[in-house]
C-alpha cells in the first residue's frame, strides 16, 4: 500500500472509433505545374501528420477520389499505417473536370463505408467530404442535384462536406454546393502544406470530440487567399 | 458503510473540461438501506452540449435517491425483482417521469432553460439476491455472479454516430418504452459495477478483429482483468479498516491518472464498483 493509490488492473485492448475522410481532388489540365506538384507534396505531408499522434494514426481513415474526365478513386478508406504505396501516386493530370461525378462518387464511399463499419461493429464520427479543385464542371454535370444531395446529406448529419478552392474556382458555384458550418475556403495552391496540416489537427479534433461538444477549429488565415475566419463545426446530440 | 458491501465511488474531470475550465458534468451518488437490504447506485453523465449539465447529472444522483427511496416504501426491492420484466419496465418508467419531473421544476425555479440540464442516468438497485439496472443514454453496467462470471448489463444508448446519446430532458416521453432501457438479474451476485462513458475503454472489451472471420465484432464485455484485482483490492481495504470516505479517495486517485487510459481521457469519468466484503460469508 505505499502507492498513492493500491488499485491497478489491467486495460482491455480497444480499436479507436474511426474518423474517416474522404478527399475529392481535381486532377483535371487545370492543375498542370505548381498546384499539382504542390497538393502531392501536401498529401505526402498529410500522411506524416496523420502518422505523429496516436489520436489521428489509429482513429482517421482517408480515401482518395481524383476527377478529371474519368473518376478514380486512387486510396480505397484505410489508417495510414494501412496505406500502401501504388503507382497512382503522385497524382498526375490529364482531362476535364467531372467534377460532379467526383463528389457523387465521395458520397457513395461514404454510405459504403459507413455500412461497412456498421457490419463490423466499429463506432464512427461524422465522415469528412473535403473537396479541393481550380475549376468548374463540365458543361452537362448536375450541378443543381449535386446541391441537393449535400444539403441532404449534411442536414441528415450524413456527412460534413468542406469545399476548398485553389485560384481558377468559380466561388459562386462553390458557395451553391457548401453549407452553412463550411462555406467555400479559398485556399492558396502554394499553401497546400498548411492545409493538409490544418485538415489533420481538424480530424483529430474531431477524433477525440465527446457528445455534443463544439469542435473549435483552428485558425485557417494562414492558406487563405481571402478572409474567412474558419468557423465551430457542432456535433450535436440526438 | 453500505452493510456487507465495500463501494468505491468517484467522478474526475476530464482533460478537455480541465483545459477549457469547466466542471465535472458527472455525477454519482450510492445509498443503502440496512433495514430492506437494498442499495441504489446511480452515475448521471452530463451532456457536453449543454450549459447546466453538471446541475443536472446532480439531479439525477441526488433526486434518483431520494425518488427510489419513496418507491421502495409501496414496493420492496425483494418483491420487485421477482416481478414479470414488463412490471419491473413500469416502475422504472413511473420512476423517471418523476425525476423528470424534478428536472422541470428545477427549470423554473432557476429560469433555466431544462434542455440546458441535459444529462444520462444509470441507476443500479442490488442486495446479493441479485440486482436491477435502468438506464437512459450511454455508460456500461455489469455485474459478477458467484461463479465469479462478469456479464454485462446494460446496451448503451449510441446514436450512429460515435458522439450521439439521449438524455433524460430528450424527446423521449412518448415512447418511453424505446429509451428507458431495465434489466433485472434475479441470481446471487457478488459484485456490480456502472460507469459514465469516459471510463468504458479503459474497463470494457468493446471490440475485437476476429483472426477466423478476419471482421471487427462489436463486445460489451466486463474486463475482468481490469474488475478482478480491484474488486480484491476493494475487500483488502474494507477488512482492513479503511472508512468509505477514504476509499473513495483512493479510487478517485486511480479514476484520475491510474493506468494510461484513465490518464490521457478527456471526458469525464465516473466509476463505482461495489462487491461483498466477504463473498464466503454470504454465499
Amino acid at each position: 500500500m505505499s502507492n498513492i493509490t493500491p488499485f491497478q488492473g489491467e486495460t482491455p485492448e480497444n480499436f479507436d472509433t474511426r474518423c474517416l475522410c474522404v478527399l475529392v481532388l481535381d486532377t483535371s489540365y487545370s492543375m498542370e505545374g505548381g498546384p499539382i506538384d504542390e497538393l502531392n507534396k501536401g498529401l505526402l505531408g498529410f500522411g506524416d501528420f496523420l502518422k505523429s499522434k496516436n489520436s489521428t494514426r489509429f482513429s482517421v481513415e482517408v480515401s482518395i477520389i481524383t476527377f478529371n474526365s474519368t473518376i478514380e478513386c486512387v486510396q480505397e478508406p484505410a489508417l495510414v499505417d494501412s496505406m500502401e504505396t501504388t503507382d497512382k501516386f503522385p497524382l498526375k493530370i490529364a482531362g476535364s473536370t467531372k467534377l460532379v461525378d467526383g463528389v457523387r462518387a465521395a458520397i457513395k464511399k461514404v454510405e459504403d463505408r459507413k455500412q461497412w463499419y456498421r457490419n463490423n461493429g466499429i463506432g464512427f464520427f461524422r465522415p469528412w467530404i473535403v473537396l479541393m479543385t481550380d475549376g468548374y464542371p463540365d458543361p452537362g454535370q448536375d450541378i443543381d442535384g449535386l446541391a441537393n444531395e449535400i444539403k441532404i446529406g449534411h442536414k441528415g448529419k450524413h456527412f460534413a462536406f468542406l469545399p476548398m478552392g485553389v485560384e481558377g474556382a468559380d466561388p459562386n458555384f462553390l458557395s451553391k454546393i457548401s453549407t452553412p458550418e463550411f462555406p467555400p475556403l479559398p485556399i492558396d495552391w502554394q499553401k497546400f502544406g498548411d492545409v493538409f496540416k490544418w485538415l489533420s489537427n481538424s480530424l483529430d479534433k474531431v477524433s477525440q470530440s465527446t457528445e455534443g461538444e463544439i469542435v473549435k477549429f483552428d485558425s485557417v488565415q494562414d492558406f487563405t487567399r481571402t478572409g474567412w475566419g474558419g468557423g465551430d463545426f457542432t456535433q450535436t446530440p440526438i | 458503510m453500505y452493510g456487507n458491501w465495500v463501494i468505491a465511488k468517484g467522478s474526475s474531470i476530464g482533460g478537455r473540461h480541465i483545459e477549457e475550465n469547466l466542471p465535472c458534468q458527472d455525477s454519482n451518488a450510492v445509498y443503502f438501506n440496512l433495514e430492506k437490504d437494498y442499495g441504489i447506485a446511480i452515475v448521471s453523465d452530463g451532456a457536453g452540449s449543454a450549459s447546466h449539465s453538471d446541475l443536472g447529472s446532480k439531479i439525477v444522483a441526488d433526486k434518483g435517491i431520494e425518488l427510489l427511496n419513496e418507491r421502495f416504501s409501496e414496493t420492496s426491492f425483494q418483491d420487485l425483482i421477482q416481478k414479470e420484466q414488463i412490471e419491473v419496465d413500469s416502475f422504472f418508467i413511473e420512476f423517471y417521469k418523476l425525476l423528470y419531473k424534478k428536472f422541470e421544476e428545477y427549470s423554473l425555479e432557476n429560469d433555466l432553460p431544462i434542455k440546458s440540464l441535459a444529462a444520462t442516468s444509470i441507476i443500479v438497485v442490488f442486495n446479493k439476491s441479485g440486482l436491477i439496472c435502468s438506464h437512459i443514454g450511454d455508460g456500461r453496467a455489469g455485474y459478477q455472479d458467484f461463479e465469479n462470471n462478469w456479464h454485462s448489463v446494460l446496451e448503451p444508448f449510441k446514436g450512429e454516430e460515435a458522439n450521439q446519446t439521449i438524455f433524460i430532458t430528450s424527446d423521449i416521453w412518448e415512447q418511453p418504452n424505446e429509451f428507458i432501457r431495465t434489466t433485472k438479474v434475479n441470481n446471487q451476485i457478488q459484485s456490480f459495477t456502472l460507469m459514465s462513458d469516459g471510463c468504458e475503454s479503459a474497463t470494457f472489451e468493446l471490440n475485437r478483429f476476429n483472426d477466423e472471420t478476419q471482421l471487427y465484432e462489436r463486445l460489451n464485455n466486463p474486463y475482468p482483468k481490469f474488475f478482478n484485482p480491484n474488486v480484491a483490492i476493494l475487500r483488502e481495504l474494507a477488512t482492513s479498516g479503511k472508512s468509505s470516505e477514504e476509499i473513495d479517495d483512493l479510487w478517485l486517485k486511480f479514476l484520475h491518472n491510474g493506468n494510461s487510459k484513465f490518464e490521457s481521457e478527456i471526458d469525464d469519468k465516473t466509476l463505482i464498483l461495489g462487491t461483498l466484503i466477504n463473498k464466503e460469508n454470504n454465499a
